[in-house]
């Protein structure tokens, strides 16, 4: 006789989020249901009809930690849309940026995690070590980007500011001393991911996440459209993955590339990129978070070495579609491949706009993920993928007397 | 009854012992010499300074060596947005000890700006040391430009240095010729009007406040208002930057007539914001 499990809110991650479960007699999950309870925001529908270059600066407040992939998406997007061409430095900083706020977006999951991995005795030590990586990663974003929370440089065309040599060499001597330390955080989160116990000594299951989806990864830092065809990114609504009480509450879109659902994040970055071998797996995902912070430093020198620092940040070219044309930016976020999709008009404002977001990506595949194993593991699959959901709702919700949650954003 | 020139916890007259300083700078070369001290030797990483564009025009720039200080050096008696490019020096430049000038208006914006640093997280922390100048009133940038080229009769772009002292507006040509004068009577319907609202003429919420009034001619009297002023000043005079004198605080063209000139500034602009509560106008205090 199975009966339902359900978390509500799950914990330690972005957004609003519930679980819920199937499970058999002995707890093991039959079947699981990840789903968004984020109330809709109506970003999409609201940018239509605005000026092209207020995009970036609206779609950076989808949310406060990853504020730069969004704006880099939609930059990104837009520039195709109006066949704009960025400056080769403007994009070397654009990618900095980026990168940045994945400097400090991972260091901040391990600290999210810590409570359940990190034993007692050294936990002063990592969040130190781990706010330490994440005062730089935010300082790359502060200091190219112009704010570390919604950078305002991120333009079309470009940056909207260079900078100085002195700050090139400031960036260049801080990169260096994320990579140290993170060597050091990613060697001692490998030591214990390896060991795959919790802190309180539960051994975690070896095939704890087991999928069979695919996996979808672009680029390992910044985005690759070569490698993305959007034309094979379909959304479906709740109904197509739910059951139909979860479907009616679940506030995000179902998307599937070539007809699949996939995995996107750091081990689709680092299996398709580094030939990584743990292609299964919530402690590889884990891993793969820890093995990629080193390659964002050293990515991060080779383009600050880059840099030229009198370069034009922007071209200057004017910002206006044909109407017609669809834009389309993909860029790595720091939890995986986020799309970004415009159509201009001829008088440089939005027709159209859709954005498919990493987590997005993700949510139905994390409930899948839940499956064979007991349910008290569940909870370690989802905060394995670091969800961060409020980019991620999309989809209009009704309240218990049947009214349109935020409805007077869509007449 | 609160102090006429606000709290401070000394007052010197003060020049610059370095000839090149005290011949480019305004009075004293306060200003110039604090700068330079601070930039040469590591108190400061980069300041804020009033340059000047093509027709005697002040722009704010964010200086880092000497050379870039004592070109800019000089009062320019016109808005000059330095407040504008405080946020440029610490994102793009990186600066991490921002030394600051500038009046007293613009004190309180900054003293405002780090009480409340909403928009500035991460800008405030890194402010170095605040140089207030004593301000009566300035002009808008159209404003001294009339008075130069309309009542002086020099060109805009022909000017080396302008002053104010003794009731009038001098206008030194660059050709070296005499300077011209404009009784400053005359200048008056050019002022900002926001000026006449001013409650400040000495900065009172500025580290180091500074000007030539209450001094000879050459000196400048320096208010030293916190700690983090009187550390930096006391450094300055360990290593011999600045020549310093007690402030003469009997005679009539000392100390007298700095607070004489607060008071004046104060009483008559209080006048102002009474006119203006009457008469329904917005006053910022």
């Amino acid at each position: 006789m199975s009966k339902t499990i359900e978390i509500k809110p799950t914990t330690r991650h972005e957004g609003h989020t519930n679980l819920v479960l199937t499970v058999d007699d002995e707890g093991i999950v039959e079947s699981g249901a990840y789903h968004s309870v984020t109330p809709v925001r109506g970003f999409e529908k609201f940018l239509c009809g605005k000026v092209a270059e207020f995009v970036p600066i609206a779609v950076s407040r989808f949310c406060g930690i990853c504020p730069t992939a969004h704006a880099t998406s939609a930059v990104e997007a837009l520039e195709r849309a109006c066949g704009m061409e960025p400056t080769k430095d403007g994009l070397i900083l654009r990618e900095l940026t980026t990168i940045g706020n994945k400097m400090h977006s991972h260091p901040l999951h391990q600290f999210l995690i810590a409570p359940d991995y990190v034993p007692k005795d050294d936990y002063p030590e990592v969040v130190k070590r781990v706010q330490a990586m994440r005062k730089i990663g935010q300082y790359l974003v502060d200091t190219i980007g112009g704010e570390a929370i919604h950078p305002p440089n991120i333009k079309i065309g470009g940056m909207a500011k260079n900078i100085t040599p002195e700050a090139k060499e400031k960036l260049i001597a801080r990169a260096k001393e994320y990579f140290e330390l993170a060597t050091v955080q990613c060697d001692y989160m490998m030591n214990i991911f390896n060991e795959g116990k919790l802190n309180d000594g539960t051994e975690i299951p070896k095939t704890l996440g087991y999928h069979d989806f695919p996996l979808l990864a672009t680029d390992l830092t910044y985005g690759n459209l070569s490698k993305f065809d959007y034309s094979q990114a379909v959304e479906y609504s709740p109904f197509e993955e739910y059951p139909k009480e979860i479907a009616l509450v679940a506030c995000t879109n179902i998307p599937k590339y070539k007809g699949s659902l996939v995995e996107v994040g750091p081990r689709a970055r680092m299996v398709t990129f580094k030939d990584f071998k743990e292609t299964k797996g919530a402690l590889g995902i884990h891993k793969a978070r820890a093995l990629e912070m080193a390659h964002y430093a050293e990515r991060a020198l080779e383009l600050l070495d880059e840099l030229n620092t009198s370069g034009a940040p922007y071209c200057t070219d004017p910002v206006a579609g044909d109407g017609e044309t669809v834009g389309v930016g993909a860029i790595e976020a720091a939890r995986g491949h986020n799309v970004h999709s415009a159509i201009v008009g001829r008088d440089g404002r939005v027709v159209e706009y859709n954005a498919i977001v990493a987590t997005t990506w993700n949510i139905p595949v994390i409930g899948r993920a839940t499956v064979g194993h007991h349910y008290k593991f569940a909870e370690h699959v989802v905060r394995a993928y670091d969800p961060c959901v409020s980019c991620a709702t999309h989809m209009i919700v009704k309240d218990y007397d049947g009214n349109t949650v935020g409805g007077k954003i869509f007449k | 009854m609160t102090n006429p020139i606000g709290e401070y916890i000394e007052m010197i007259s003060a020049r610059a012992t370095d000839p090149e300083i005290l011949k480019k700078a305004q009075d004293g070369g306060i200003v110039t010499a604090a700068y330079v001290y601070g930039l040469e030797n590591g108190l400061l990483d980069g300041v804020i300074v009033a340059d000047t564009a093509e027709g005697f025009k002040p722009v704010p720039k964010i200086a880092r060596t000497r050379e870039e200080v004592l070109s800019a050096c000089g009062t320019k008696y016109s808005v000059c947005p330095n407040v504008s490019v405080v946020k440029n020096a610490v994102k793009e430049y990186a600066l991490e000890k921002v030394g600051f000038v500038g009046t007293p208006c613009q004190i309180i914006a900054m003293k405002k700006m780090m009480q409340y640093p909403n928009a500035f997280r991460e800008t405030v922390g890194n402010i170095g040391l605040i140089i207030g100048i004593y301000c009566m009133e300035n002009f808008p940038y159209n404003g001294i430009k009339t008075l130069v080229e309309e009542y002086a009769s020099v060109q805009m772009s022909d000017v080396l240095k302008t002053d104010i002292g003794k009731g009038k507006l001098f206008v030194y040509p660059k050709d070296g010729s005499e300077a011209v004068t404009v009784p400053i009577k005359e200048t008056i319907p050019f002022e900002q009007k926001s000026c006449h609202v001013c409650m400040d003429y000495t900065a009172e919420l500025a580290d180091i406040a500074t000007g030539s009034v209450g001094s000879p001619d050459g000196w400048s009297t320096v208010v030293i208002r916190n700690k983090r002023g009187k550390d930096f000043m006391d450094k300055m005079l360990a290593a011999g930057i600045l020549e310093t004198r007690p402030l003469d605080m009997e005679s009539k063209g000392g100390y007298p007539l700095l607070e004489k000139l607060s008071d004046n500034k104060k009483a008559k602009n209080a006048k102002e914001i009474e006119r203006r509560i009457e008469m329904g106008l917005p006053v910022p205090y």
